[in-house]
């Protein structure tokens, strides 16, 4: 049962982590005050890291 | 009572449909088991000859002369939208399900005749007026859907999805018919248009509220919403793929029309009342749909969650109903996902007819090696389903949660935000699956009946999800009671 509650943590965090990774990204390119692409380049970074976060849960939980 | 000619030709979309039953049963007789592709373009025929005699009716028939037949039917842009829709779902069936019923040694003659008269009581459901023909109506679709779902009767899951179909449809009908009977007891009317204008005061309105949420817990069953989905994963799971294809999309769409239609024109009066419910089912259904889904190793069972969970998102739109975004989008939202959860099950039903269980996750590993175009469809049906945008899930959830928010429930759309993002992950390891994962196999081809169902579903939802504003300018005049 432990291991069932701990995917459905980790599947929700993995998906969570899509909306607030590249939000966080976005504001903290424009915390730097640069212009928007900082911004933009924080919110594609962001969404790398969540999809990133993602496939390496997939991989391991497929082992 | 009489009805007049020009009544009875609005009735011929349906009528003609009834017929095309007929025939395939009787033709079923003599066709033998090798020829039977055959019957299913003929039934791919009898739905498109449908789709052209609605147009007809469409264009012909003026329909601003409210409900006909003793107020028992009516065809509002509202219902004409709705019959399209459904006849697309039918057709979509029948071309998948013509290499999948060629291969199972099961007679294909009645299936596809079940699945017309199927057909033919949903287009009566959309365009009821009165609570007792959208009854009758419903009773049609959803016996002819527990025949479908026991099809395979000589396999032990299909018998039994059939069986807890039944006995749980039955329960719900009773309990739908028991709320009819209170409201009539209470109003002493059946027609949609009457009960809205029929006060209601003192005891008799809390009888009335009383039938009201029976007749809604009646309905949230047919549209598997949470507490009353119990059903669907077992159901989805034993059935014949392309009928829980069917399963997910068809029924469930006639069933948000009808709930749009008696909700939005027989008792907007009793929104306070029924809004809260259907809030708190709409959450929980999101939850309960989306974490349930993250826990599935099994496709179709997961699937099944998935399309729970899309119950709740489309639940948003019968409470934003006041709002101009609450009815667009439900109807947008329906359409897409009649494309992108069809097309889904679409590529589970490929890899079955290719000779793979297609029950687990693992049955998808390197499917982008195998077949690319399957693979790369498949990830727009995932994408649109978790509303990514360019997708057409994108388009509806947008004008949902919009909904959500004007009617003031604002909680709920970030709720809905929130179950959204949650549900990357399971759609998301199937699309791993397809392109990091080790291919196992030859290269898969599919039927060109199959194929064309697949290309059909990715077209639709591209199109909606790229250029909405042609289908949202046509939306916006389909409001039931709106002729």
């Amino acid at each position: 049962m432990s291991s069932r509650y701990a995917l459905v943590a980790e599947g929700t965090q993995a998906g969570l982590l899509f909306l607030l990774a590249p939000v966080a990204g976005f504001f903290l390119g424009k915390w730097l005050g640069l212009g928007p692409i900082p911004a933009y380049a924080g919110a594609v970074l962001g969404l790398a890291a969540a999809f990133w976060n993602l496939l390496r849960l997939i991989a391991r939980i497929s082992k | 009572m009489i009805f007049s000619t020009s009544d009875w030709a609005l009735l011929a979309p349906e009528l003609l449909l009834t017929a095309g039953g007929l025939i395939l049963l009787s033709l079923a007789v003599f066709v033998p088991k090798a020829k039977e592709e055959f019957l299913g373009f003929l039934t791919v025929l009898a739905v498109v000859a449908t789709a052209v005699v609605l147009a007809i009716v469409a264009v012909a028939a003026p329909r601003s002369q409210g409900p006909v037949l003793g107020g028992m039917f009516v065809l509002d842009n509202f219902a004409l939208f709705f019959k399209f829709v459904i006849l697309l779902t039918i057709g979509l069936t029948v071309l998948a399900s013509i290499t999948y019923v060629g291969q199972a040694p099961y007679p294909g003659g009645e299936y596809y005749a079940l699945l017309l008269f199927t057909g033919v009581g949903m287009l009566f459901m959309v365009s009821g007026s009165n609570l007792i023909s959208i009854y009758v109506a419903l009773e049609l679709m959803a016996l002819a859907s527990y025949v479908l779902a026991g099809y395979f009767k000589g396999e032990v899951r299909s018998t039994e999805a059939a069986l807890k179909y039944f006995i749980l449809g039955a329960f719900s009908s009773g309990v739908l018919l028991y709320g009819l009977s209170l409201v009539y007891g209470v109003s002493g009317k059946m027609g949609l248009s009457d009960l809205a204008q029929t006060p209601v005061t003192g005891d008799g309105r809390q009888l009335m509220v009383l039938g009201i949420l029976m007749l809604l817990a009646g309905l949230l069953f047919k549209i598997a919403a949470v507490p009353f989905h119990v059903w669907t994963p077992d159901v989805y799971e034993g059935s014949p793929t392309p009928i829980t294809a069917f399963f997910s999309v068809g029924p469930k769409i006639a069933a948000y029309a009808i709930l749009a239609r008696i909700f939005y024109v027989g008792f907007p009066r009793f929104y306070a009342d029924w809004g809260l419910i259907i809030a708190i089912v709409s959450a929980v259904t999101l939850v309960w749909g989306n974490v349930a889904a993250l826990l599935q190793t099994n496709v179709k069972r997961m699937l099944a969650y998935s399309s729970i969970a899309h119950a709740g998102y489309a639940l948003l739109g019968v409470l934003g109903f006041r709002t101009g975004y609450g009815l667009w989008g439900i109807l947008i939202y329906l359409l897409a996902y009649a494309f992108m959860n069809f097309g889904a099950f679409s590529l589970v039903i490929f890899l079955e007819t290719r000779g793979y269980a297609a029950e687990s996750v693992s049955d998808f590993n390197g499917l982008a090696r195998r077949n690319m175009p399957a693979a790369v469809t498949m990830l727009v049906f995932l994408l649109s389903l978790a509303g990514i945008p360019p997708t057409a899930g994108f388009i509806g959830k947008y004008y949902l949660f919009t909904a959500a928010m004007k009617a003031g429930y604002a909680w709920l759309a970030v709720l809905a935000v929130l179950a959204s993002a949650v549900s990357l992950f399971y759609y998301f390891r199937i699309a791993a699956a397809m392109f990091f994962s080790e291919a196992a196999g030859a290269r898969l081809r599919a039927s060109y009946a199959l194929a064309a169902a697949v290309i059909i579903c990715g077209a639709g939802t591209l199109i909606i999800g790229l250029a909405p504003e042609g289908i949202l300018a046509v939306l916006k005049n389909c409001v039931p009671g709106g002729y």
